[in-house]
C-alpha cells in the first residue's frame, strides 16, 4: 500500500466517522428536544395536579362547613324548644312530656342524618360494633351482650360510637 | 410503578401513608380511621388487630396484647391462647393489617415499606423490626427514625444545613431528640425520653381529680362504677382537648349516678390554668429529659435553630410552653403531630424510589397576581400558593362609554387596594371601537411559565386585538420581602377590608348613577314628570356625594335611588301594557347588570 492510498483510507474513515458523528448527533438534538417537550409537559400536568389537590381541600372544607351548616339549622328549633322548656318546669308532668317530645325530635333529626342505633342486648358480641367493658361468667352461654351500659350508634354503615356493653364468658361448670 | 408505604410502628397507635403526586398521603384503614391501635387479639385462628382487638381486650386478657413494642428485640415471648408469640410475630401482625388496609385503599398489592423506629433503638430493635415486616410479607426498604421521619415531613432536609429538636409526645412515651442536618443528612446527635408517659397520665389525672371532687361533695365513689367511669374518661379527654383551644370548659355528665336521696350529676368548670395545675408533675417530667438531651448533644438552647411537635399531646398548650422555657423557641406545629412520623417514612420511600421529584422541582407563586380595576382596586387573577406552571384567564370590560383604550396594570400582593401592591409592569391595549361601558369584552391572560416568568396578555375579543407583557422580575422579591409583604397585609386586614368596601360602594353608586342617565332618556314622557324630576335630583346628589367621597352618605342615597330607579321601571312596563301593541323596550335592566371593572386608559 502506497502513502497516498492510505492517507485516502483514512480520510475515508474519518469522512465516515464524522458523517456518523453528525448523524447522533442530530438524533440526541432531537431525543433532547423530545425530552424538553416531555419534561414541559410533566410539570405542566404535575402542577395542574398540585392546583387540583390544593382546589379540592378547599372544597371539602367549604364542603363540610355546608353540611354543619344544614344540620346545625336542623338542631336549632331544639335549643328554641329547651329554653321554653326551662322556663316552665313548674308542672312536672307537663315538663317530662316536652323533655320526651324533645328527645324524640332530636332522635329523628339524628336518623334522618343516617345515624342509627347499634343493638346490642340478647345479641352476640360483635368487636365491630359492641366495646365489652366487663364481663360476667356464665356456665350456659358465652359471647353474649347482657347488658348495655351505652348506646352506641351507627353512620350510615360507620361506626360512630361502639356499644359499651358487658357481655357474658362462658366457663366450664 | 409498585408504591412503597411508610410506616409509623407506635407504641399505642401505628399508622401508614404513601405518596401521592410528590406529596405525602395519610392510608385510613378498613375501619376508616387514620391511625391504628397497636393491639392484637389472638384466639385460635381468629386474629384480630386494631380497635376491634381493643373493643373486646377486657373480656380475653389472655387472647390480647398491647404496646409490644417495649419488648422489640428483647428475648421475650408472649403467650397468646396457649401459643408463644415474639415481639416480632406481633408487631408482624400489626404490619400486616396495616399493609392489607393500604392496599384495599390503594387497589393494588404493597411490598415494599419504610418502617420508623424510635432514635434510641438499638440494632437489634432495628433487625426484630425489619424481621417483623418479612413475617408481614414486607421488603423493609429502610428502618427510619421516628425523629428523622418527623423532620421529612417538615420538609426540613431541603435548605441549609442546621440543628433540629424533636419534641415527641404521644399517648404513652415521651421523646426527645436532637438532629443535625449536614449534607442533606439527618444525624442524631442525642436521645431522652420516658418510656411510661404520655397523653394517657394526663386523661388519668383528669379522671381523678373529677372523682375526687365528687366525692368531697357526695361521699360516692365513682371509680367503682365501671359505667360512670367509661364517661369520666370520655369527658376528661373531650375537656383536654378543648382547653388547647379554649381557656376554660364545663365537663357536664348528667345523672351520673344515684344514690337513697335520687339522682346526682357532675357539673364542673375547668380553666385552664386549674387543668394545668392538676397536671403539673407530668409537665414537670418534660423538663429534665429535654434539657439531657442538649446537654448530651453539646449544645445550649440557642443553638437550637428548630423546634417540632409529634405526638398528640404537643396539641397542649402548656406542653408546648414549656419547650418554649427550656428551649427559647417556639415549636412548629403545621403538621398533624398524630401523621408527622408516617408521613415522613413516606418521603422517604419516595426518595427511595427515585421519586422524579427532582426532575420537577415545582415552585409556587409566593404572592398573588392580579390587576388593577376601576376605583384602584386589586383584582387577584392567580391566587398566592398556587403551583406554577398554571393559567389563568378573566375577562374584564370597560369603565366608561366610548372607551377605546384600557391600561393592563399588573401587580403582585395581598392587599386588596391595588396602591398597596407591587407593580410588576403595565400595558395598554388601543383600538377598542367606540361602545357603552361595560360592553367590550377584554380577556386578560395570566400565564406563569415553569420559570416563574409571567406573560400578561390583553384581548379585545370584539376585533381580536392583543397587547402582550413579559415580567421576569416575578422573582426578584428576596424571602424576607415576600414575608413582610405578607405580614403586612395581615397587619393592615381590618384597615383594608374597609377601604375596599368603599372601593366597592362607590363602584357601586358609579353603576347606578350610570343606568339613571340612560334610563332617563328612556322614561321621558312614560313616566309621571314630578317623579323623573326627582330621580334626576337624586343622581345629581349622588354625583356629588361620589366626588366628595362622602361613604356615609353614598350608601342610603345609592339604595333610595336604586328603589326609586326600579319603582320608575315598574310604572314604565306598566304604562307599556296600557298601550299595548306600541312597540317599548327598553335596555334599562341590561346597562344595570353590565359588570364594569376596568380602569379607564
Amino acid at each position: 500500500m502506497t502513502k497516498e492510498t492510505l492517507d485516502e483510507g483514512r480520510t475515508d474513515t474519518l469522512l465516515e466517522m464524522e458523517k456518523i458523528v453528525a448523524e447522533k448527533d442530530a438524533a440526541l438534538a432531537d431525543i433532547q428536544k423530545q425530552f424538553d417537550a416531555l419534561k414541559d409537559a410533566a410539570k405542566q400536568i404535575a402542577a395542574d395536579f398540585d392546583n387540583f389537590r390544593k382546589r379540592t381541600e378547599a372544597e371539602r372544607t367549604k364542603e363540610g362547613e355546608r353540611a354543619a351548616k344544614n344540620l346545625l339549622l336542623r338542631l336549632l328549633p331544639l335549643c328554641d324548644h329547651f329554653s321554653l322548656c326551662l322556663e316552665h318546669t313548674a308542672h312536672h308532668d307537663e315538663f317530662v312530656k316536652a323533655v320526651s317530645l324533645l328527645y324524640s325530635q332530636l332522635v329523628t333529626i339524628m336518623e334522618d342524618a343516617g345515624v342509627r342505633q347499634i343493638s346490642a342486648l340478647r345479641q352476640s358480641f360483635d368487636p365491630r360494633l359492641h366495646e365489652a367493658l366487663m364481663y360476667v361468667p356464665s356456665e350456659k352461654e358465652d359471647n353474649i351482650v347482657v347488658e348495655e351500659l351505652q348506646k352506641g350508634y351507627l353512620l350510615n354503615d360507620i361506626v360512630l360510637r361502639a356499644s359499651k356493653v358487658k357481655v357474658t364468658r362462658k366457663v366450664e361448670g | 410503578m409498585a408504591k412503597v408505604i411508610g410506616i409509623d410502628l407506635g407504641t399505642t397507635f401505628s399508622a401508614v401513608a404513601f405518596m401521592e403526586g410528590g406529596k405525602p398521603v395519610i392510608i385510613p384503614n378498613a375501619e376508616g380511621e387514620r391511625t391504628t391501635p397497636s393491639v392484637v387479639f389472638i384466639k385460635g385462628d381468629e386474629r384480630v388487630v386494631g380497635r376491634l382487638a381493643r373493643n373486646q381486650a377486657i373480656v380475653y386478657p389472655e387472647n390480647t396484647v398491647r404496646s409490644i413494642k417495649r419488648h422489640m428485640g428483647e428475648d421475650f415471648k408472649v403467650s397468646l391462647d396457649s401459643n408463644d408469640y415474639t415481639p416480632q410475630e406481633i408487631s408482624a401482625m400489626i404490619l400486616q393489617k396495616l399493609k392489607t388496609d393500604a392496599e384495599a385503599f390503594l387497589n393494588e398489592k404493597v411490598t415494599e415499606a419504610v418502617v420508623t423506629v424510635p432514635a434510641y433503638f438499638t440494632d437489634a430493635q432495628r433487625q426484630a423490626t425489619k424481621d417483623a415486616g418479612k413475617i408481614a410479607g414486607l421488603n423493609v426498604l429502610r428502618i427510619i427514625n421516628e425523629p428523622t421521619a418527623a423532620a421529612l415531613a417538615y420538609g426540613l432536609d431541603k435548605g441549609k444545613d442546621h440543628t433540629i429538636l424533636v419534641f415527641d409526645f404521644g399517648g404513652g412515651t415521651f421523646d426527645v431528640s436532637v438532629l443535625e442536618l449536614g449534607d442533606g443528612v439527618f444525624e442524631v446527635k442525642a436521645t431522652a425520653g420516658n418510656n411510661h408517659l404520655g397523653g394517657d397520665d394526663i386523661d388519668d389525672r383528669l379522671i381523678d381529680w373529677m372523682t375526687n371532687e365528687f366525692k368531697k361533695q357526695y361521699r360516692i365513689d365513682l371509680r367503682e362504677d365501671k359505667v360512670a367511669l367509661q364517661r369520666l374518661k370520655e369527658a376528661a379527654e373531650k375537656a383536654k382537648i378543648e382547653l388547647s383551644s379554649k381557656t376554660s370548659t364545663s365537663i357536664n355528665l348528667p345523672y351520673i349516678t344515684a344514690d337513697k336521696t335520687g339522682p346526682k350529676h357532675l357539673t364542673a368548670e375547668l380553666t385552664r390554668a386549674a387543668f394545668e395545675s392538676i397536671v403539673a408533675d407530668i409537665l414537670e417530667k418534660l423538663k429534665d429529659p429535654t434539657l439531657q438531651s442538649l446537654k448530651d448533644a453539646g449544645l445550649s438552647s440557642n443553638q437550637i435553630d428548630k423546634v417540632i411537635f409529634v405526638g398528640g399531646s404537643t396539641r397542649i398548650p402548656a406542653v408546648q410552653r414549656i419547650v418554649k422555657d427550656v428551649v427559647g423557641k417556639e415549636g412548629e406545629k403545621s403538621v398533624n403531630p398524630d401523621e408527622a412520623v408516617a408521613l415522613g417514612a413516606a418521603i422517604q420511600g419516595g426518595i427511595l424510589k427515585g421519586d422524579v421529584k427532582d426532575l420537577l422541582l415545582l415552585d409556587v407563586t409566593p404572592l398573588s397576581l392580579g390587576i388593577e380595576t376601576l376605583g384602584g382596586v386589586f383584582t387577584r387573577i392567580i391566587e398566592r400558593n398556587t403551583t406554577i406552571p398554571t393559567k389563568k384567564t378573566q375577562v374584564f370590560s370597560t369603565a366608561a362609554d366610548n372607551q377605546t383604550a384600557v391600561t393592563i396594570h399588573v401587580l403582585q400582593g395581598e392587599r386588596p387596594m391595588a396602591g398597596d401592591n407591587k407593580t410588576m409592569g403595565r400595558f395598554d391595549l388601543l383600538g377598542i371601537p367606540p361602545a357603552p361601558r361595560g360592553i367590550p369584552q377584554i380577556e386578560v391572560m395570566f400565564d406563569i411559565d415553569a420559570n416563574g416568568i409571567v406573560h400578561v396578555s390583553a384581548k379585545d375579543l370584539g376585533t381580536s386585538k392583543q397587547q402582550k407583557i413579559t415580567i421576569t422580575s416575578s422573582t426578584n422579591l428576596t424571602e424576607q420581602e415576600i414575608e413582610a409583604m405578607r405580614k403586612e397585609a395581615s397587619a393592615n386586614e381590618q384597615e383594608d377590608k374597609k377601604r375596599k368596601e368603599d372601593a366597592d360602594l362607590l363602584n357601586h353608586a358609579d353603576t347606578i348613577v350610570y343606568s339613571l342617565d340612560k334610563a332617563l332618556a328612556d322614561f321621558e314622557g312614560k313616566v309621571d314628570k314630578q317623579k323623573l324630576e326627582t330621580l334626576r335630583q337624586k343622581g345629581d346628589d349622588l354625583r356629588k356625594m361620589i366626588a366628595a367621597k362622602d361613604y356615609g352618605a353614598i350608601k342610603t342615597k345609592t339604595d333610595e335611588l336604586q328603589k326609586l330607579l326600579s319603582e320608575a321601571g315598574t310604572e314604565l312596563y306598566q304604562q307599556a301594557n296600557k298601550t299595548e301593541g306600541q312597540q317599548d323596550q327598553t335596555k334599562g335592566s341590561d346597562t344595570m347588570d353590565a359588570k364594569y371593572k376596568m380602569d379607564g386608559a
